[in-house]
């Protein structure tokens, strides 16, 4: 299946056919880890990250593809993993990655974004299923409020409202004191 | 609150970009004066950001056990997740086992319904006479307890001791306001304060749940692990012939102390054979590991889901 025929397939939202696909480029993000200290599980944590980034940039009405899909993912791959070397133990990094490949040139500043986004999905799964069934039928679904209320069993629209006001307020509290605490080691890796 | 909740939905509709031309440039200039705002709109971004990441992880994961083991085979997708929900709950607990279960393990923030009284006593007080009753309104949504009493005084939860032993759990509300003031007010919409003032004259409309499993309470499991379970489906079930249907069954079963499998109960069904197949499978499978409730063989019942990929069709 061809890069284009992928894109497609993300833009019709068939999100699971197309990361099926975009899984065969594993094996190379994998190679690459294992050589730098990291392990399976490693690659593929930091992958599915890279399809989420992936994800969103074909999610945009205007975005084109300039490079190969695999070599985009690999990109990302690579730039997360070194990071992450730097957040770990320095003395034992071991990192042998030509630098040279074709970055996006927008990647420094997609990652440094992306990373908040994952501060508030941590903070959202940190409030477990029913919080996150709500707000996933809300903003992903989008269902109306009186639909929700009425398969998750709410009393009305208006509990449901309040639910969700509850869920979202508490995410938010605990997102803020996750990025205070993450700035606030950031002059450490820096 | 009601302040809050406007300046948030302003949000979700700046962020939309569903607000017409002259509401979105008076909502920036309000937002360029004020540092609270951007504040509110900028963590809601990410939030969203975040939801769609949380959804997006997931459909990575599952499209990863695609790619991994192919999807010719029926494969237990989520199996941590929707088995962990599936024993939530589900322990069958006889009334004399009742009296063991600690208040602290129900009070896990995720594993209860949403909104759960908790009664006790203490540990010590083994006699009727002498016992102190226990009460609390707890909301597990995030573990808030609204209302913490002790012989109908109200306290702090902090001040309730960890051994106490419910007597008593009952979910008060499947999620919605099913709880009513005696004067019919709604509950939920009381501050924690009024609930406190009114609590006496609360009237509970909830059907029993029933004693809730602590976290002392071991999940039952297949000999050899999951990855011994996914290898005997994947051995055992037979294809599904002129079948194009692809999805989900899920299934329900008991464990009992022995370990053996009966009721087995269809919770989402995808084509007659399908259902059969995954039914059958189910049933034949060989004796579990029992749960343990505090060391002891309990009987557990068991979620498992089966996934039926395209590729059977293609046999």
């Amino acid at each position: 299946m061809s890069d284009p025929e992928i894109l497609a397939l993300i833009r019709q939202g068939k999100d699971h056919q197309a990361f099926v696909k975009l899984y065969a480029h594993l094996p190379m993000v994998e190679r690459m880890v294992r050589q730098n200290s990291g392990s399976k599980a490693d690659a593929k944590d930091m992958f599915q990250d890279a399809l989420i980034i992936f994800h969103r940039k074909a999610r945009c009405e205007d975005f084109v593809l300039t490079s190969a899909i695999g070599t985009f993912l690999y990109s990302v791959c690579r730039n997360l993993w070194r990071d992450e070397l730097r957040r770990r133990d320095k003395a034992l990094i071991k990192w042998d990655v030509e630098d040279t490949a074709d970055d996006p040139a927008d990647i420094g500043a997609l990652l440094a974004q992306e990373s908040g986004f994952k501060l508030a999905e941590k903070a959202l799964t940190s409030l477990g299923d029913k919080c996150l069934e709500i707000l996933r039928r809300f903003y992903i679904t989008k269902e109306p409020l009186m639909q929700i209320a009425k398969s998750l069993g709410f009393a009305g629209e208006g509990a449901a409202k309040t639910r969700k006001y509850k869920c979202l307020e508490e995410a938010r509290k605990r997102f803020r004191r996750m990025n205070t605490s993450a700035h606030a080691t950031e002059p450490q890796q820096a | 609150m009601r302040d809050e909740l406007h300046l948030l939905e302003l949000a979700d509709r700046y962020l939309d970009g569903t607000m017409e031309a002259d509401e979105r440039s008076a909502f920036e200039v309000r937002m360029a004066g004020s540092q609270e705002l951007r504040d509110v709109v900028n963590d809601q971004r990410a939030l969203r950001e975040g939801m769609h990441r949380v959804n997006l992880r997931m459909s990575a994961a599952k499209a990863y056990t695609t790619y991994r083991f192919g999807n010719w085979w029926p494969w237990v997708a989520g199996s941590a997740v929707i088995v962990g929900l599936g024993i939530t709950g589900t322990l069958l607990l006889s009334h004399e086992d009742a009296h063991t279960v600690q208040v602290a393990n129900v009070l896990d923030p995720i594993a209860g319904p949403q909104d759960t009284i908790v009664e006790a006593r203490a540990p010590d007080s083994a006699s009727t006479e002498r016992t102190t009753h226990y009460r609390a309104e707890v909301d597990t949504l995030f573990d808030t307890v609204y209302v913490a009493t002790v012989n109908g005084k109200r306290v702090s939860w902090d001040s309730i001791p960890k051994g106490a032993v419910v007597v008593e759990q009952r979910e008060v509300a499947s999620p919605g306001a099913m709880i009513k003031t005696a004067d019919g007010g709604d509950l939920r919409a009381l501050t924690k304060e009024e609930i406190a003032n009114r609590l006496d004259s609360v009237t509970l409309l909830g059907q029993p749940a029933g004693v809730l499993p602590p976290s002392n309470t071991t999940e039952p499991m297949f000999k050899g692990g999951w990855d011994a379970m996914h290898r005997y489906l994947q051995q055992n079930i037979r294809p599904i012939a002129k079948s194009d249907a692809s999805g989900t069954v899920i299934v329900d079963f008991l464990v009992d102390e022995l370990g053996r499998i009966s009721d087995v109960q269809l919770k989402q069904s995808l084509s007659e054979a399908h259902d059969k197949e995954a039914v059958r499978v189910i049933k034949g499978m060989p004796k579990w590991l029992p749960c343990k409730t505090n060391g002891k063989p309990a009987r557990c019942r068991m979620t498992v889901p089966l996934m039926f990929g395209e590729r059977l069709r293609d046999k």
